[in-house]
């Protein structure tokens, strides 16, 4: 019998055009390509297709899409920023809000659609920009936020500051948020303080965005008065998007049980509504158009009221192509409407392709697609609900667990249970805020006694949130794998899948051989890598943070940021080392106790293997330190203590040489201050060394200037983000580094001192600094040192 | 100019045809109608002898000569209004499911499937034909069930052979009891006065082809040419998607 073929891409049209599209794209991101030729190649390929009528016209077509992809591309990527001749100057713009402001607990965040632009004692012109703007409390007390909170969408303002050009990734393999707001059409941003925000008036003109926004904000204010306190902010962060009004410590939880994509608007969301309507539609008196217009329009505002985020708009798609199809009789099929959505999403956004949401939301759907069956198949000796509720979590997860590790370095191995037992709950609260939202914009009374139980079941859900966050092993961190290796997965997925290639008929054999390919290759390369010393200075803002990674694969941090108020472990110190394929340390060495060097090492000690913890225990032990070091004694970490004439080696090549602090002085020298407490090593390796010296200010530098033995320091970590009151001349003569790094970021310090960078200047050192060029990695190789910073200096 | 073909091909990117609509394993490339080659094999098309006024299939005991007339018992006992029907299948249990997945399970797309091959059959049997006439439903009717069948049918044999079908001619104005479980005499009488033309205008003097889809004792097809006839229509031919076998 002649059997038809159910490879993925037989019968589905779309998905040979979404691949040609997408290719297109991706090529006019690689290679800038001019819109000019793109419609040259469009016409050419139109008109081929004309001459060659039926012969070939379907890959002709499909030219015809790759170079619309190309153009579509080039046209959006391609867009110049028209503020370009502002940026790095203070000049005062003028525009609405639009979209939702991100209200924080110091800042909140605007879009602002700018109209005008005026560089001090110039005249205004009018321009057309969107600018993100953070709009800073700038004081400490807290009564004053009421002065930016006020500020909503379609308000006018007048904001002054220095206009700044958003940066690419700062750290290697870090986020690119230059990329991040470019797909969002917003080329620069702004800071700007207190009063320097100034409102004009309100934009009356009426649109669906100020309709949507109205509505946003009578929901919002609804959901405080009927349900309020941390239930409110889940019902917010359910309905309406807001993520940003849980605490922190609330959405780690959900990130730590795997259940993140709860929180944020998803596809998951857009289905509790379609049940909602079909449930409501189907007892409704309402007749086969109507109630498919009436759907597809509910969740077309609704998709805009929370922003419109690739997953909503994914599933929005695809419900209206499913319903649709009820309606004409026709079966839709959830691969093929996927590719749809996915088209019409990149026609519109073409940016969204490079974004994890939007990857992982196909990946997820593509998965459920295709293994949702038989999964189910074979759990069919549970009830159907159970089996089925198990078939979607695990053919999901299936689908994104690469690219999740990947993408956020977590392994979450409880999360198909949390998923199995929180997704229903999460339902119930999602459809239920549904119901009671619109009551309580119109009943508050009457919405308040119904929202009760609502309030219950949000506080078990949060309840049992924490709880599985607490549980043993709930995330583990993971470095993230190789592209190749996430490919391999995909294809392997492909194969075991009923929809594989034809052409593959030992499908077993195959993944076998693409997995042999994977270890062997991944084994090659790393035999081949080339055995060097790599020092790279982590950009953490203000303050140190520097990994060495020796020829023989040793690892040690020393330092590791931090900030009051943020988490530069888990943002930046903890994914820039998974990021980068570490997974554990042989050796964390705190400078000194001062926040912004061991604030962000807090995190590194807690959540990976690490050998030992290097330290000179400080004068005064503050609560971060004690804290600290509890994990350090919880976890077992050997504690050693530095001294001066201690060599330590790492590796069979790297030695440190532990030049200060030194017992008999350390009293004097430091009176108190921790900044003369910090350790001072040098690293030697081969001929070359690097001389570390976290805070060290000039009383400590005129002790170590007589006792320096060597004179060849090609490296120097420059003292105290480069203070004023370090790299004294005496100090940098003894040393005389070809170069200087200084590990500094946005502060109210002066740092770095213009002196200090005379000093090192004069003496020909080149500096670096993160705060300009991003983190600064340095390699050591055949007796040289080659410098790569991640930006470019102004 | 006709925009259906263009608008199917387009409903056929976002809905492409995975599985054969009878027996549901997935469909060759060159499926025809989304019916898979092992399905279509097995599938009754009528084929000669059949009956030469109602198109129902006879049995090859039937030995008259090829050129000759063939009638089936009925069509020798009772005169029919129109001047031939045929009918593309048997009614056999697989297409009494697919009717009536059609009818009542709201698949709306086979209706592409059935013109197709009510197209292929009306191309084969030579009528003249002027104009399309689905036998239609009372509006009630039309309420409840959300669509005339018939009507969606004739709209696809208009799109396959570009002839104009008008569902606006001919109009049921009794709200009828279903025709099922009745016999012949009670079929007749259920369907008197049923319809009205009432737009005579485009018909008279037509060849019109009636668009029905089972075709049982041939009541709703003789009640509809009567008035037809009476509008002035020239030839009316009947075209359904299934017969009974008559013994």
């Amino acid at each position: 019998m002649r059997r038809g073929s159910r490879e993925i891409w037989v019968k589905r049209p779309i998905l040979w055009g979404l691949a040609a599209y997408i290719a297109g794209l991706v090529f006019s991101v690689y290679f800038r390509v001019e819109a000019l030729y793109c419609l040259l190649g469009m016409t050419g390929a139109a008109l081929l297709a004309l001459v060659f009528r039926r012969k070939a016209v379907f890959p002709l077509l499909l030219s015809l899409v790759l170079i619309f992809g190309c153009l579509r591309g080039a046209l959006f990527f391609g867009t110049k920023n028209p503020l370009t001749p502002y940026i790095g100057r203070r000049i005062t713009i003028q525009g609405t809000v639009i979209g939702d402001p991100q209200i924080e607990s110091d800042r909140a965040v605007y879009v602002l659609d700018v109209q005008a632009v005026q560089q001090t004692g110039r005249e205004t012109r009018s321009a057309k920009a969107k600018v993100r703007v953070g709009h800073y409390a700038g004081f400490p007390d807290p009564a004053e936020r009421s002065l930016f909170e006020a500020f909503q969408t379609g308000d006018v303002l007048r904001v002054t500051g220095i206009l700044k050009e958003p940066t690419g990734p700062r750290n290697p393999k870090g986020f690119d948020y230059k990329g991040y707001l470019a797909g969002r059409g917003i080329y620069s941003t702004m800071n700007a303080s207190g009063r320097n925000v100034v409102f004009l008036k309100k934009d009356r003109s009426f649109s669906i965005g100020s309709m949507l926004a109205w509505f946003r904000r009578r929901a919002d204010i609804s959901l405080d008065r009927t349900v309020g306190g941390q239930e409110g902010a889940l019902l917010k962060a359910l309905l309406l998007g807001q993520r940003w009004t849980i605490e922190p410590r609330t959405v780690d939880a959900f990130q730590r049980t795997g259940l993140a994509h709860v929180l944020s608007i998803s596809g998951l969301h857009i289905g509790y509504i379609v049940t909602l309507l079909h449930f409501l539609f189907s007892r409704s008196p309402l007749q086969r158009w109507t109630p498919l217009i009436l759907e597809a329009m509910i969740l077309l505002l609704y998709g805009l009221l929370v922003g419109a985020a690739p997953p909503v708009a994914r599933a929005v798609v695809m419900a209206v192509i499913y319903s649709a199809g009820k309606t004409m009789g026709r079966k839709s099929d959830p691969i093929n409407s996927a590719g749809v959505a996915a088209f019409l999403i990149l026609l519109i956004r073409p940016m969204d392709i490079l974004e994890a949401g939007f990857q992982l939301s196909f990946l997820a759907v593509g998965s459920i697609a295709l293994f949702y069956r038989p999964i189910q198949e074979k759990l069919r000796f549970l009830p159907s609900k159970v089996s089925s509720l198990i078939a979607v979590t695990l053919s999901a997860q299936l689908g994104t667990f690469p690219l999740t590790v990947y993408c956020f370095n977590v392994i979450t191995p409880w999360s198909v249970l949390t998923n199995l037992v929180l997704v229903p709950a999460l339902g119930l609260v999602t459809m239920g805020g549904f119901l009671i939202l619109p009551v309580g914009m119109i009943f508050p009374a009457a919405a308040k006694i119904a929202a009760a139980p609502l309030r219950v079941l949000c506080r078990l859900v949060l309840a049992a949130t924490g709880f599985a966050a607490r549980l043993p092993f709930a995330s583990i961190p993971a470095v993230s794998p190789s592209i190749s290796a996430v490919l391999v997965f995909y294809s392997v997925l492909l194969i075991l899948s009923r929809e594989r290639p034809a052409f593959i008929r030992k499908p077993y054999v195959v993944c076998t051989v693409l997995i042999g390919a994977l270890v062997a290759g991944s084994f090659l390369a790393e035999v081949q890598k080339p055995k060097d010393l790599e020092v790279t200075f982590v950009d953490v803002g203000q303050g140190d943070c520097t990994l060495i990674r020796t020829p023989d694969g040793k690892t040690i941090l020393i330092d590791g940021g931090g900030k009051e108020g943020r988490n530069v472990g888990e943002d930046t110190v903890l994914p820039f080392l998974l990021k980068n394929g570490i997974s554990s340390l042989d050796l964390v060495i705190m400078s000194h106790c001062h926040y912004d060097h061991i604030g962000g090492l807090l995190p590194v000690l807690e959540q990976l293997p690490v050998d030992a913890f290097m330290e000179y225990p400080p004068g005064q032990a503050e609560p971060a330190y004690l804290e600290l070091k509890e994990t350090v004694r919880r976890k077992g970490i050997d504690v050693l203590t530095a001294k001066r004439g201690q060599t330590w080696r790492i590796g069979s090549e790297v030695k440190l040489h532990i030049l200060y602090p030194e017992d008999r002085v350390v009293k004097s020298l430091a009176q108190g201050n921790e900044n003369n407490v910090s350790l001072v090593i040098l690293l030697e390796y081969q001929d070359t060394s690097v001389l570390f010296t976290g805070d060290v200010e000039d009383r400590v530098e005129y002790y170590l200037t007589g006792r320096i033995r060597q004179e060849n320091v090609d490296i120097l970590k420059v003292p105290h983000h480069g203070s004023r009151t370090s790299s004294t001349e005496p100090f940098l003569d003894a040393i005389s580094p070809k170069a200087g790094v200084i590990q500094v970021g946005t502060n109210l310090f002066g740092h770095p001192s213009s002196q200090t960078l005379d000093r090192l200047k004069q003496r020909g050192a080149r500096v670096y600094r993160n705060d300009e060029q991003g983190a600064v990695r340095m390699h050591y190789r055949d007796n040289q040192w080659r410098i790569h910073t991640m930006l470019h200096s102004p | 100019m006709n925009w259906r073909p263009l608008l199917d091909a387009v409903l056929d990117m976002i809905y492409p045809r995975m599985d054969c609509i009878l027996c549901g394993q997935p469909l060759e490339k060159d499926a025809v109608q989304g019916i898979c080659s092992s399905c279509l094999e097995f599938l009754p098309f009528i084929r000669e002898p059949r009956c030469s006024v109602c198109g129902k299939p006879l049995e090859e005991t039937d030995r008259t000569e090829e050129t000759e007339r063939r009638y089936c018992p009925d069509c020798r006992r009772y005169p029919h209004d129109f001047d031939q029907a045929l009918s593309v299948f048997e009614f056999s249990l697989s297409i009494r499911e697919l009717i009536h997945r059609y009818k009542y399970g709201k698949e709306f797309s086979l209706s592409r499937t059935f013109g197709f091959f009510l197209s292929e059959l009306l191309q084969e049997s030579g009528w003249q034909t002027d104009e399309i006439v689905p036998v239609p439903l009372h509006k009630n009717r039309l309420r409840s069930r959300g669509f005339n069948q018939s009507a969606l049918l004739g709209d696809s044999i208009s799109g396959h052979l570009g002839i104009p079908c008008m569902d606006q001619v001919l109009i049921r104005n009794v709200d009828t009891k279903t025709q099922t479980g009745f016999n012949r005499q009670q079929r007749a009488d259920n369907l008197k006065n049923a319809f009205i033309v009432k737009n005579p205008g485009p018909i008279r003097g037509r060849n019109i082809l009636l668009i029905d889809d089972v075709y049982t004792t041939g009541a709703t097809a003789d009640s509809c040419s009567r008035v037809l006839r009476q509008a002035g229509a020239k030839g009316i031919h009947v075209l359904t998607i299934a017969t009974g076998r008559n013994v």
